[in-house]
């Protein structure tokens, strides 16, 4: 069954380092995704681990063995692309049905499995369109069905549902981790949303500058993220710069400016260079700071309000209905959890560069 | 000085812009562009059609005197024959050999592979005569490879077909990889995930991909082998085809075999080239499993043999013959004061250098003019302007002129102007005119093809006029296309024999003298240097029109 083991791989084209001594490990049957800016080398990896770019220093193992040599053809991967790239020439039934033809399988098997495979993707009234009349979003289900009906156990996904409606992508992307799960399939995920990448995986693994993050369940790296970066490309999050005014052994006290914050110690020193987060949603109403009310937005059942602390800025995030009575201008009090607040070492070159997404 | 050189030239980009500005205006009014669509009209019924077949119909009352004569039908039979199964032969070999050359220059990344990609280029600069000479002295008189053992052959089918393969194989390939670098890689990467080997890949994937570009290529190679006449004749021996059979009628006085002879095989291609369009297009290469061979074929050590076979036949095939002559030629030309008699324009190297300068206006005006006009005739035939049938018909018809003889035409074209009294000047422009049109239009009509009509519809809703549409949209995105059209038709114009010779008695392009040369007893180290220098000339051009075309071209005046 594929897991898959990337051992200190790099990748350099010209004089650009799209992938600099990356070493990931992804479980059979775990649903991965990768995400980062563009231009991180995420789909360079998904590309050197589906064989197509071959020329890379390091290894690549699946299922504990050797694929640097082995040929793209022969790897019984499934790759689903962005731009989706059915055969223009072939219909739907054409399409899907490639795999086992190229295989040389007998014909009965070829049929079963190409009808087996569109009723799982419901597309089997559309046998005998061609690609240009279908919409996106069956375009990239029956690209999906193809890569299926290669009998793939592990499937890349590079960027799959980027081109398609807001939609039809959050439709499919449940339907994708589906079935995933019943078929018992691994699979890579290459995205830049970090709402797909926390809808659809077991485990995301966080990209920048040819490097690997962090890695983590979504869950995870959206409450304790390792590092400041991963807490501001996941999500949203409030981001203080400060020094520690006070620390004992539990809680330490950090000065960012007109006011102090108060987060759990996790190690720090009075006088210490810090960086304090809070996501938005973990704010709560009804303490001692007050706010005044910036801007109100909502986000479906929720509102988006930007608040100003003496100067500072904190987003906070609650249900509609809670906040429903608070207008742009007013006051509210609101109060910074400590247990909620996570409190990094000031990253050593300066906030600004380690945030950058470039 | 230089002050005023650069006033000069902010002048003329004054003068410049202005014109574009003035362009893009017209091109706004509704009138103006369907009177560009008419004139377009007018002037390939007018200038191209009409003079290439009236000349022959006037005469067609005496093909019938053909028919009444058994031996003369019979010849005349078999030269068509001839003719049809050479084509044949020379087209798929084309394809065949081709393909896998612009395989390896569109798909793989050597660095060796730009000089092998201008290399093709190559012998599209070579008078076709002298292509036949030159295949003439390889394949029979002087061959070097005699140190093989092999002491060459007497003219006849194969060196004919030789020298046709030799010549139609640049614009096969060329055609091809321009085909093969606008299909996305990504298809090939899909079917080879999904399991396929490359061969099978490119059996179920590319080449059907590819189809409208095989099929213009095989039109193509058809076409110009079913009507080169010059260079047929030098290597022909005793082999007769139709233009071979046309000259020779000609030559004894003889006007109704040509006029026999043209007429069936214009018939017969036209319901070839018809065949090919509308079931080549149908037609489909079944899928229904891979087979064992393909995954042999694919293995890395067949498919470099298969690599370095294409460019051995290109090297061996086309590029030996096209600079054979030369070669074999240099000795003589080095050792001799030639070099210095070249650039002083000593004796018959002035009428060389007037013939040059005679060629190269013709090649110049025989391109712009064919730009101007073709151009609203493919949009009129792509985007269907005035309904399909016209623009079918139109199509059609655009392409009648590639499959005449050229001598044929040659006749055809000063038969109907001759009684005008018209320049010996303005009859070659109007033969070279008629001769790269077909060209012309097949370019312009697939490089419009491959562009999206939303692409042209989003920059004009941004507010562009059609005009610039065209220049800062269409162009670009067809560079490629667009520059092997033009080199394509200025390279066909200079290397024109047949139809030059057949219209114009006094005025000489460098393709004419130098067939003269190559005839004429004494001149064979003469006519070895001038085509050296002519090819030199030709290169030189070349890649100042590339530079030109990459550096200057696709920005927005």
């Amino acid at each position: 069954m594929p897991s898959v083991k990337v051992e200190s791989v790099t990748k350099r084209f010209g004089g650009f380092t799209a992938l600099e001594k990356v070493s990931i490990n992804i479980e059979d049957r775990e649903y991965v995704s990768i995400i980062g800016p563009s231009g991180c080398g995420k789909t360079t990896l998904l590309r050197i681990i589906a064989g197509i770019i071959r020329d890379y220093e390091g290894h690549v193992y699946v299922d504990g063995r050797l694929f640097d040599s082995e040929p793209l053809e022969k790897r019984g991967i499934g790759y689903v692309f962005q731009n989706i790239a059915l055969f223009p020439n072939m219909n739907v039934g054409g399409n899907v049905s490639y795999s086992p033809r190229a295989k040389g399988l007998d014909k009965s098997v070829v049929r079963t499995t190409t009808i087996e495979m569109l009723e799982l993707m419901k597309l089997t009234e559309r046998y005998y369109d061609y690609p240009r009349s279908l919409s996106g979003g069956m375009q990239q289900k029956t690209a999906l069905a193809r890569a299926l009906a290669s009998n793939a156990r592990l499937l890349l996904l590079d960027e799959p549902l980027s081109l398609l409606d807001l939609k039809v992508r959050t439709e499919l992307r449940y339907e994708l981790r589906r079935i995933v799960k019943d078929l018992g399939l691994t699979a890579i995920h290459v995205t830049h949303d970090q709402e797909e990448a926390m809808a659809i995986s077991d485990r995301i693994i966080v990209m920048r500058r040819a490097r690997v993050v962090e890695d983590g369940t979504p869950l995870d790296l959206y409450l304790h993220p390792k590092r400041i970066f991963t807490a501001y490309f996941l999500g949203e999050s409030n981001i203080f710069e400060g020094n520690v005014a006070e620390a004992d052994e539990d809680t330490v006290s950090i000065d960012v400016g007109s006011l102090l914050i108060k987060a759990r110690n996790t190690g720090f020193q009075t006088g210490e260079r810090v960086v304090a987060m809070l996501r938005p949603e973990l704010v709560e109403l009804g303490g001692d700071i007050n706010a005044r009310v910036l801007k109100k937005t909502i986000e479906g059942l929720f509102s988006r309000i930007i608040l100003d602390v003496n100067g500072i800025k904190i987003i906070i995030k609650q249900p509609y209905s809670i906040v429903s009575g608070i207008g742009e201008g007013s006051y509210v009090k609101i109060r910074l959890p400590e247990k909620h607040i996570l409190v990094y070492k000031y990253p050593g070159r300066d906030l600004y560069s380690e945030l950058s997404l470039y | 000085m230089p002050a005023v050189e650069t006033r000069k030239t902010i002048g003329l980009k004054k003068v410049w812009s202005r014109i574009i500005a003035r362009l893009d205006k017209l091109s706004e009014k509704k009138t103006v562009v369907y009177s560009l669509y008419f004139a377009s009209i007018i002037f390939f019924l007018g200038i191209i059609l009409l003079p290439s077949l009236l000349g022959i119909l006037l005469k067609l009352d005496t093909a019938m005197s053909v028919l009444s004569d058994p031996e003369l039908l019979k010849r005349s039979f078999s030269a068509i024959f001839s003719s049809v199964i050479l084509a044949s032969i020379v087209s798929v070999l084309d394809v065949v050999t081709g393909l896998p050359l612009a395989w390896v220059i569109a798909r793989k990344k050597y660095r060796w592979l730009s000089i092998v990609d201008s290399l093709v280029d190559f012998p599209l600069i070579v008078p076709t005569v002298i292509l036949g000479y030159s295949t003439l002295l390889l394949w029979c008189e002087e061959t070097p490879f005699s140190i093989i053992g092999f002491n060459g052959i007497s003219p006849g089918f194969i060196t004919v077909l030789l020298l046709h393969f030799a010549f139609s194989y640049p614009v096969v390939v060329r055609i091809l990889v321009g085909k093969l670098l606008d299909i996305e890689a990504t298809y090939e990467v899909a079917a080879r995930t999904l399991g396929a080997c490359s061969f099978t890949t490119a059996r179920t994937i590319t080449i059907p991909m590819l189809k409208s570009g095989i099929i213009a290529s095989l039109i193509l190679s058809f076409a110009r082998s079913l009507s080169e006449t010059g260079a047929t004749i030098m290597v022909a021996g005793s082999f007769e085809n139709g233009p071979v059979f046309i000259k020779k009628s000609i030559d004894a006085g003889l006007v109704p075999p040509m006029v026999f002879v043209s007429l069936v095989l214009i018939v017969f291609s036209i319901l070839i080239l018809a065949g090919l369009r509308l079931f080549g297009f149908k037609l489909k290469i079944p899928f229904r499993k891979s087979y064992r061979i393909e995954a042999a074929l694919s293995v890395e050590r067949v498919t470099r043999l298969r690599d370095a076979s294409a460019i051995i036949i290109f090297l061996f095939l086309v590029f030996l013959p096209a600079c054979f002559m030369v070669l074999s030629r240099m000795h003589l030309m080095l050792s001799s004061s030639l070099l210095g008699e070249i650039f002083t324009l000593q004796g018959a190297w002035f009428t060389y250098w007037v013939s040059v300068l005679n060629s190269y206006v013709i090649g110049f005006l025989t391109t712009l003019i064919n730009i101007v006009f073709t151009l609203p005739m493919a949009t009129i035939i792509v985007r269907r302007k005035l309904g399909g049938l016209v623009s079918r018909t139109l199509e059609a018809l655009s392409t009648t002129s590639i499959i005449m003889p050229s001598v044929a035409l040659g006749v055809s074209l000063s038969l109907f102007w001759g009684t005008t009294g018209v320049s010996d000047f303005i009859l070659v422009l109007l033969a070279h005119l008629c001769i790269t049109y077909p060209y012309m239009v097949s370019t312009m009509v697939s490089v419009l093809e491959d562009i999206p009509v939303e692409l042209e519809e989003a920059g004009r809703t941004l507010g562009g006029t059609p005009f610039k549409v065209f220049r800062s949209i269409v162009l670009p995105v067809a560079k490629y296309s667009f520059l092997s059209g033009v080199i394509l038709t200025f390279t066909r114009s200079v290397n024109e024999t047949g139809a030059t010779l057949a219209v114009s008695k006094t005025f000489k392009t460098v393709s004419v003298l130098l067939v003269e040369w190559v005839k004429a007893p004494g001149m064979k180290v003469e006519a070895g240097a001038g085509t050296m220098v002519l090819m030199l000339l030709s290169i030189i051009l070349l890649v100042i029109f590339r530079y030109i075309y990459t550096k200057g071209g696709g920005g927005v005046a």
